[in-house]
């Protein structure tokens, strides 16, 4: 037993090292390198800051309760209904983290801006001058835009523990007299508490941290995070100490919430499970006269798939304007066959693959640390979660500081890799250890007494009672991976581009419908992707 | 001997301490009893391997095995909750094992067909766990720890989870295994029926310790201690002082002086002692005996084969099985007690 | 047998691994120049696909490309690194770039041939530490779909015609950004932050980067962007389409210059050396116009026939880079200032 735990603890080396290296290394040069009394004091003293401070907080509230206000019915609904092609609902919602910030603001103003399909309908239909419906360039629009992330993210975290709730409880509520709205607050709320806050916190923290659609969707230069000022700040070297002082004060709020975010899931781990095959609600099976379910339903997919359909629509577009003296083309796709087309598709699969296989692999390792140690789990959660709280721009820039200090240059497909890994596993060790946590340590002593070895162990029966977990976080890491931007750009080697990156580059080379199909093609392989795994999953229940 | 615990030792802090010395025979059907929290599941995870003890040794046929890993043991276990690998079906279950052990795969079609048919569960084989009921749940996990023809089978509460029909057909289950198998069992409850009617030999565990060790016969009729006198069976408990020894022990208790033949340690007159003998072991007087004791009938419960009747006496309540041709009609009776029937405790 | 499958696999991964470590490092028998260039440089609708092969074959030095975003980001990156940089040259610094990278002695001054071919006003460091090789000028660039009568200078953009009809860039984020603030700040001194005050009612979005900026612009967000002279060339190039236009302000249009520069301590000087040259050779020169789209520095280099749809502006107006260091900071704070009352 004790050669287990030696060999556990060797193991978790690798992740640990990982996590070190390419992200506290990064992070700790750059605070090195830029911390200071004086930029700390600069920072509190500029009013411009404060007030950034104060907006991003107050837009990272408030896209927060939006999400979570919209998404809550949503969740309710894939909790308690069944329905043709909800599969591929599931697959859909999650499709919007894939896509590159830039490409999903495209996506909505193509949707709802000035010129966007709504108004266009809107203005052919009532002969109107100006566009009817102005929600751009404004608070609105940053909110529109970080609810088009977070609202599936939202239903995503919290519908599986509604589903999961022991109809027990339910049934023991009713035989003492409680009603539908009764067995809601009392029963169904404090349960969903934990998931809540967790999602609610996420959120939070993404929003906080949101950099170009706060930018472009605003308008205007005080609708800034203080991202956007830290950016600033560190493209001149003169500000370094600032650009540091305001990351330090940005990171200690996300930090705060991610461990918010960290407990809360911790708690949940404890919560039973439901027994048996009917332990839980069953699910109504979705019908005409739900009708409030089923205009939600489509209010859902029209919000998360319209940006990405006209995405679509516009990758068939020969010249600028769709539909006016556009002209319907298959160019952009024709254009598939040049390397500088394929080739980031094949790319970025490459990388998104071997990203979720390392993150799954890591993650068991991670869980399996957590379960062995459990003392010692919510600062091994934290110190792997902490990630998402760090400004990308420090981060790169810390990159770029240590590589420099390395003298030599590190495989870049390795290194991105690598880096992909550590970003993802805050979502991977969040699905995994959720079901390795609540293996039946019974079942393993009696494969031990009946003389299994620990890897036979693991293959035999640990793995087939995560599997669950396993798939969930290979769709996260799919996700997050195929769609990252700031690291492919940075570490890459030369002419290694990835999808996001090269329709950046479409973009920044004028070739608005080119990158256009590029995005099609991102979000066709990610439903795809995420379908099937979604599918895979089920089928083995 | 099949198993010999030797001074075997495992300290909880705040509780109390496992100390452990037994052997068992090969072949023999052992029950831990004793209340909950009293170690005997703790010794036996210990056995197992799944726990280690601070010192101390296990030998299995004569090999020291204490350091040896679970998988390594060949000692198979059956939990109360049954614990099957719920991604299997029953086949693979049971399987599990001899798939383990890499047995070529026809001999492990055949064993667990053959298994199948011992636990009457012949056409589950393709079911998952998930459709069974418990006490089909309880076969297929016999079935599973018996596959490999484990050295030691281990049961920890197996009837605990079930209702009293259940049980009746799970214990049958169980004795049959047991017969046809021969294995060395370690059966460990709090029930004490289930312990006398199962084993071999009993040993009765006290807070960490083993009271003592015995036969169903010897821990009913004899019993070492007074803790596992009061803890099978019904009992009758006097206090009394020793008068004096010499081939009876004399005892007054309460102005009655009754005569003890078995005296669980040596004791001198003077001593205050506890005087422990069985309700059925208890009768009515003809006046010509030892140990005659005068009371009231103050209840009288009816059993069908018995009747269970308290008596008032000087010395306190006495519980006398009174069975046909029933004696113990009147208010007022005469008992009696023969001076082998007793035992003088400290 | 699996967990002898397993440890086979994990052999293949690491020599894999190892594989494909190795051939990044290998060949350092081979002459070899390491290139830091920004990102649209290096893009592969850029220039570098084009011209890095052209170098490669000719001089028979092969060329280590490491990216690093844009212009600012590469500047910090190899000011951090000074001492301990791997690489060679920087391609992309461009004029208000200048005095960080002269502050913090980058580069080597080298005089390359062909300078002579260069219109000396286009050589915007006397010292020759960078070195131009192309240009262009920020301007107004509209949709003649939408807009009849386009602004002709600074103050018609003010009108009230053009409401929520203007995208801009972030001068923070984005170099046409800070190209446009230069250029009011050319033209207006002081009064520069009275006339962003009133341009804002006509500003549809300040956008973060020239890409989102132009990609709204070119989704039909709104009829004007700031943008390049160059930008109606790609449109007519690559689209036939001819109603992107640009207007040449009467007042000039502020001038950007992008160059190379060697950097101190490369450990590959000779090489450097020679890109620097063969930058100012009319096959680099001739690429730029349809990668870059951007004016080659060099006389008398053919432009295609697209880029007449793209004037190149008699007035060029460009500030002082000592001007820019001392004011930056004070400049891009009044910007903020007339800004956010919105």
């Amino acid at each position: 037993m004790r050669k287990n735990k030696l060999l556990l603890l060797l193991l978790f080396i690798v992740p640990f090292l990982l996590l070190a290296v390419f992200f506290y290394v990064p992070v700790i040069t750059v605070f090195i390198t830029g911390f200071s009394k004086d930029g700390l004091k600069a920072v509190l003293a500029d009013s411009y800051c404060r007030s950034i401070c104060l907006f991003s907080l107050k837009q990272g509230a408030l896209s927060t309760l939006l999400s979570a206000a919209i998404g809550f019915p949503g969740a309710y609904i894939l909790a308690r209904y069944s329905f043709r092609g909800k599969g591929f609902l599931k697959a859909l919602i999650t499709v919007p983290y894939v896509l590159p910030p830039i490409a999903a603001v495209l996506g909505i103003v193509l949707l709802i801006g000035n010129n966007g399909i709504i108004n266009r309908a809107l203005m052919a239909l009532s002969v109107a001058e100006q566009p009817p419906l102005q929600l751009l360039y404004s608070l609105k629009a940053i909110l529109i835009a970080h609810t088009f992330y977070n609202i599936p993210l939202f239903i995503r975290f919290v519908y599986p523990v509604w589903e999961n709730i022991p109809v027990s409880m339910y049934e023991a509520g009713k035989s003492l007299g409680a009603g539908r709205w009764r067995l809601f607050r009392t029963v169904t709320c404090p349960w969903l508490l934990c998931a809540f806050i967790a999602a609610c916190a996420l959120i939070f923290v993404l929003c906080f941290m949101s950099f170009s659609i706060v930018l472009v969707l605003g308008g205007n230069p005080q609708y800034s995070t203080m991202e956007v000022e830290i950016y600033k700040l560190a493209r001149t070297t003169s500000n370094i100490t600032k650009a540091c002082a305001l990351g330090g004060i940005e990171s200690l709020i996300t930090l705060l919430f991610i461990s918010l975010y960290t407990a809360a899931g911790h708690q949940q781990n404890s919560y039973p499970l439901p027994v048996g095959k009917h332990g839980t609600v069953p699910a109504k099976k979705l019908s005409m006269h739900h009708f409030p379910a089923i205009i939600y339903i489509a209010f859902l997919v029209i919000y998360v798939a319209m940006p990405m359909v006209t995405i679509a629509l516009n990758s068939f577009t020969g010249k600028s304007g769709w539909g006016k003296s556009g002209s319907f083309t298959l160019n952009w796709y024709k254009a598939f066959t040049q390397p500088n087309m394929y080739n980031p598709v094949l790319n970025t699969l490459f990388i998104a693959v071997s990203t979720v296989i390392c993150a799954i692999v890591l993650s068991i390792i991670i869980s399996a640390v957590i379960s062995r140690w459990p003392k010692g789990s919510f600062l091994i959660q934290i110190f792997f979660f902490a990630s998402l709280g760090i400004s990308s721009i420090l981060l790169s820039l810390g990159f770029m500081l240590t590589i420099s200090n390395l003298g030599f240059r590190p495989n870049g497909k390795l290194l991105l890799i690598a880096v992909h890994t550590a970003a993802v596993l805050p979502f991977t060790i969040k699905a995994i250890s959720l079901f390795y946590s609540r293996i039946n340590s019974r079942c393993i002593e009696c494969a031990q007494s009946l003389g299994a070895k620990p890897l036979r162990i693991l293959w035999t029966v640990k793995l087939p009672m995560i599997k669950n977990g396993i798939f969930t976080a290979g769709i996260f890491a799919f996700a997050v991976s195929a769609g990252e931007v700031n690291g492919a750009l940075m570490l890459a080697p030369e002419g290694f581009t990835t999808m996001p990156v090269a329709i950046y580059r479409l973009i920044g080379a004028y070739r608005f419908y080119q990158a256009c199909a590029m995005g099609t093609v991102l979000l066709l392989i990610c439903i795809a992707a995420f379908y099937a795994i979604d599918r895979l999953g089920e089928i083995n229940l | 001997m099949k198993l010999k615990l030797e001074n075997i030792k495992l300290s909880y802090p705040g509780k109390f301490t496992l100390n452990a010395d037994l052997e068992l025979n090969q072949g023999e059907f052992h029950t831990f009893l004793g209340p909950s929290g009293c170690g005997k599941t703790t010794l036996l995870r210990i056995i197992a391997g799944f726990n280690t003890p601070d010192s101390g040794h296990i030998y299995l046929d004569g090999k020291d095995i204490t350091d040896l890993p679970p998988e390594k043991r060949n000692i198979s276990i059956v939990f109360q909750d049954y614990a099957l690998f719920p991604n299997m079906n029953v086949e693979k279950n049971i399987g599990y094992g001899p798939e383990t052990r890499h047995w070529p795969k026809d001999k492990i079609k055949a064993r667990t067909g053959e298994l199948l048919e011992a636990v009457e569960l012949a056409d589950y084989g393709k079911r998952k766990p998930d459709t069974l009921s418990g006490g089909e749940k309880q076969r297929v996990a016999l079935a599973r720890a018996i596959a490999v023809n484990p050295e030691l089978l281990l049961l920890d509460e197996p009837l605990s989870a079930a209702d009293e029909k259940l049980k009746g057909a799970l214990k049958a289950q169980i004795i049959e295994t047991h017969r046809k198998n021969h294995l060395t069992t370690i059966y460990v409850t709090h029930d004490q029926e289930e312990a006398m009617t199962l084993s071999d030999r009993i040993s009765v565990f006290r807070r960490g310790n083993i009271e003592c060790t015995g036969t169903p016969q010897e821990i009913y009729f004899q019993p070492k201690t007074l803790y596992t006198a009061k803890f099978i069976g019904q009992s009758n408990i006097l206090k009394g002082k020793v008068l004096n020894i010499g081939e009876l022990v004399e005892v007054e208790c309460q102005n009655q002086i009754f005569k003890v033949q078995n005296r669980s340690y040596p004791c001198s007159a003077g001593d205050q002692v506890t005087l422990f003998f069985r309700p059925e072991c208890c009768t009515a007087s003809h006046g010509n005996e030892e140990n005659i004791l005068k009371g009231e009938i103050t209840d009288r419960t009816f059993f069908g084969s018995r009747y269970t009747c308290s008596i008032k006496t000087d010395c306190g309540i006495i519980k006398v099985y009174d069975t046909y041709p029933f004696q113990l009609q009147s208010t007022d009776c005469q008992l009696a007690v023969k001076p082998e029937n007793i035992i003088l405790f400290q | 047998m699996k967990k002898s499958l397993v440890i086979i696999i994990c052999l293949i991964c690491t020599a894999l691994a190892f594989i494909s470590c190795n051939k990044e490092k290998a060949s350092a028998d081979a002459p070899v120049l390491v290139v830091y260039a920004t990102d649209s440089f290096l893009s592969e609708w850029g220039p570098a696909p084009v011209v890095f092969p052209l170098f490669e074959e000719k001089y028979g030095i092969k060329i280590e490309q490491r990216q690093g975003g844009n212009a600012g980001e590469i500047v910090n990156l190899a000011i951090m690194e000074k001492g301990k940089q791997s690489a060679d040259i920087i391609i992309g610094v461009d004029n208000n770039l200048l005095s960080t990278v002269l502050k913090n002695d980058l580069f080597i001054p080298y005089k390359p041939a062909g300078i002579e071919n260069v219109n000396p006003d286009l050589i915007f460091d006397k010292s020759y530490h960078v070195i131009p090789y192309n240009y262009s000028f920020f301007s107004l660039v509209y949709d003649s779909g939408k807009i009849k009568n386009p602004p002709k200078n600074l103050d018609d953009l003010l009108d009230s015609q053009y409401k929520k009809s203007l995208i801009v860039m972030d001068p923070r984020t984005s170099s046409p950004g800070l190209g446009f603030l230069m250029w009011t700040i050319k033209c207006k001194g002081d009064g520069y932050k009275d006339y962003w005050k009133k341009l804002m009612p006509n500003i549809l979005t300040v956008s973060e980067s020239w890409s989102s900026g132009y990609g709204l612009f070119t989704s039909g967000e709104a009829p004007m962007v700031i943008s390049y002279t160059t930008s109606p060339a790609y449109h007519v190039e690559y689209e036939k389409d001819e109603h992107i236009k640009t207007v040449l302000f009467e007042e000039g249009n502020y001038m950007q210059t992008e160059g190379v520069g060697i950097l101190k301590d490369a450990p590959h000087m000779d090489a450097a050396k020679k890109f620097v040259d063969f930058v100012l050779t009319t096959d680099f020169q001739k690429a730029l116009p349809l990668t870059n789209w951007m004016y080659p520095v060099v006389n008398g280099v053919p432009l295609p026939a697209s880029y007449s749809s793209a004037p190149i502006s008699e007035k060029p107006l460009l500030l002082d880079h000592d001007e820019i260091d001392k004011n930056l900071d004070k400049w891009l704070a009044g910007w903020l200032e007339s800004t956010l009352n919105k």
